[in-house]
């Protein structure tokens, strides 16, 4: 491990800061909780060594398996301590592999108890102190309800989530009055007509991909059953195997879509996205404007030839995309029309199609290597055939190749012109797909981490990849720049670092 | 080492017992030679750079990952210690930013001086960027 220029430290202050905390235990009680609670994941060996062979602990392993439970507990409740000062909340257990999380205050979004019914039977509570991330809670389990309020009511007023906003729906006035906005006409307004071929279309492609794939196993079981059977076998023989195929996929997902999504209704209000719909269960979702993290335009082949378009958005929140509802903004727009809706989202779109850069072109070749090779397997695979007397299976195998080869000179040349991405004041925008295009619009703002990836044959041809990591990327497609220079892709994480480095942490999550 | 001892072991071979311990032995002796090679080669490999705008770590043999991350981004920060971490003075720490798909910074076997300081300064000065 080096340690890299550029560190300052100042181990002095570092080492003397722990010293200064306060450690506390869980309540004493967590022991009796905890043997229980073990005793009800054993309680089937232990009725077997209780009542097996006499009833009697006449071993050593019989003894073990009934202390057990009280010892790991004991040494549970002996390893376990937190400590909060007027900076973070420390925390830190483990029995066998020690583990301290330090949660800084300023981040705790949510603080919540929870009690089971062995816990509430002891008047204890498990405390969850949540940050935004997804496995940085701390779980304090178990303390006595007096402790829980008083570290609750301690976290709650440093919070940097509380307070930091005025009530959703509400607007600022000249004279610094807050007062309920006005009614405002829906933003986006879905027809039933425009949901149901944008959900039929959305589930065609998705069930198209996994369906292609089956349909050519089906196919090249079909023709060994025919060569074994010397059955014939007629062309509607292999499409009755592969259409049902793509119904099984593609009518639970459209129907799925159309039920959640009927009646959709989309309100851009001064402060946040409001969304209603849904046919029988009907959800309504608000989420804050400012906590928008991703617009992201979905254009699957067979959207793009019904003139439709999918756009979503992403919140750090998880219970806001919870449901479908909550993640759309218009979820059958017509093409081209993003631009409108997630201004909403985003603010004023400072980037556009037109600024999209190309990724290095050498992406062309690495794509084309990987086709190459799964020509040269099926090439292979059909010498095998020919020589164990698979004429015919042969002669498929070499199409197969062939059309795997023109296929790979397509796709790599499609793929080229459409990867890009856009480097705007404020925003930014990637595209990607050859065949389903996805367009994907970040404030700049709200990148947490950035990743560079670089393969051996990449680092051979002078490229790298980039992985843009926000609060909301899950549930939408992964932030990804592919092969762009090496260079290019050193200055993109350095942009991209500099300007999230100085926008302060409350405003970006 | 072990291809020579393999060859000299099958050179001398004049029955069957001399392979059964052989083999054994040269397999063990390749595993030890690759297992030495990969973990210094992933030891090299390591790196982390910590400024007062951005923690960047590196890693990876083959393919290299290099992430960074914001100070100011920093979530939370979790050591580990193992039984032989802890016999060797030695901590893992892990870097969480906000969301469950971004990616988090691992910077494994630190001395545990470096990962007291690396903790205190990334969780404690969270923010004052």
């Amino acid at each position: 491990m080096t340690l890299r220029s550029g560190c300052v430290p100042s181990w002095e202050w570092a080492l003397e800061a722990p010293e200064d905390l306060r450690w506390l235990r869980p309540h004493p009680l967590t022991i009796i909780v905890e043997v229980v609670a073990s005793i009800r994941q054993l309680a089937l060996p232990l009725a077997v060594v209780l009542l097996g062979d006499g009833g009697g602990l006449d071993s050593l392993f019989e003894l073990v398996v009934v202390l057990g439970p009280f010892g790991l507990a004991a040494a549970r409740f002996l390893s376990t301590r937190y400590a909060i000062d007027d900076q973070a909340v420390y925390h830190r257990f483990g029995v066998f592999n020690r583990t301290l999380q330090v949660l800084p205050r300023r981040n705790v979004q949510n603080v919540a108890t929870r009690s089971q019914l062995i816990a509430r039977l002891t008047k204890l509570t498990e405390l969850q102190i949540s940050d935004a991330s997804a496995q940085g809670d701390i779980h304090l389990r178990l303390l006595s309800g007096e402790e829980a309020e008083r570290i609750t009511a301690l976290l709650r007023g440093s919070s940097g989530f509380a307070g930091d906003f005025a009530s959703p729906g509400l607007v600022q006035q000249r004279d610094g009055s807050v007062v309920p906005a006005p009614p405002r006409p829906a933003l986006v307004e879905t027809s039933l007509g425009d949901l149901v071929k944008a959900s039929v279309g959305y589930g065609l492609s998705m069930g198209s991909l996994f369906a292609s794939a089956f349909g050519l196993i089906c196919l090249l079981g079909l023709l060994q059953a025919v060569r074994v059977t010397e059955a014939p076998v007629g062309t509607w023989v292999v499409v009755s195997a592969a259409v049902p195929l793509i119904l099984v996929i593609t009518l639970p997902l459209a129907v799925g879509s159309i039920v959640s999504l009927t009646g959709f209704q989309m309100w851009a209000d001064p402060d946040r996205i409001r969304s209603e719909a849904g046919l029988l269960t009907q959800a309504r979702t608000a989420a804050r404007r400012e906590r928008v993290q991703i617009v992201q335009v979905d254009r699957q082949a067979v959207l793009r030839r019904l003139g439709l378009e999918r756009v979503r958005f992403a919140t750090a929140d998880q219970d806001a995309r919870s449901g479908m509802v909550g993640s759309f903004l218009d979820p059958a727009g017509q093409l081209d029309a993003w631009p409108l809706v997630a201004s909403a989202a985003l603010g004023t779109i400072d980037v556009s199609a037109s600024d999209l850069i190309k990724v290095d072109p050498l992406t062309r070749r690495r794509v084309l290597v990987r086709f190459a090779v799964l020509a040269a397997v099926l090439v292979l695979a059909s010498g095998l055939a020919v020589v164990v007397g698979q004429g015919i299976l042969g002669s498929l195998l070499v199409a197969a190749a062939a059309a795997v080869a023109l296929f790979g000179d397509w796709f790599s040349r499609r793929r080229h012109e459409r990867l890009g991405y856009a480097v705007g004041p404020t925003q930014m925008m990637l595209r990607t797909g050859a065949i389903d295009e996805r367009l994907q619009i970040l404030r700049k703002e709200k990148v947490q981490s950035v990743r560079l990836t670089q393969t051996y044959f990449q680092r051979r041809a002078g490229l790298a990849s980039l992985d843009i990591g926000t609060a909301g990327s899950t549930g939408l497609g992964r932030l990804r720049v592919p092969d762009l220079s090496l260079e290019r892709a050193e200055a993109l994480v350095d942009h991209l670092a500099r300007v999230s480095s100085s926008t302060p942490l409350k405003d970006t999550i | 080492m072990a291809a020579v001892l393999t060859l000299g072991a099958v050179s001398e071979l004049d029955d069957l017992s001399t392979l059964v311990w052989a083999l054994p032995v040269a397999a063990f002796l390749i595993m030890l030679s690759v297992g030495w090679w990969w973990a210094n080669a992933k030891w090299q490999a390591w790196s982390f750079e910590l400024n007062h705008r951005w923690v960047t770590a590196s890693r990876g043999v083959f393919t290299r990952r290099t992430v960074t991350i914001p100070r100011n981004r920093v979530q939370t920060v979790t050591t580990n210690n193992g039984p032989l971490d802890r016999y060797l003075n030695l901590t893992t720490v892990t870097i969480h930013t906000a969301g469950i798909g971004a990616p988090n910074l691992l910077i494994p076997h630190l001395e545990d001086d470096v990962a007291q300081w690396l903790r205190a300064e990334l969780g404690v000065g969270v923010g004052s960027a």
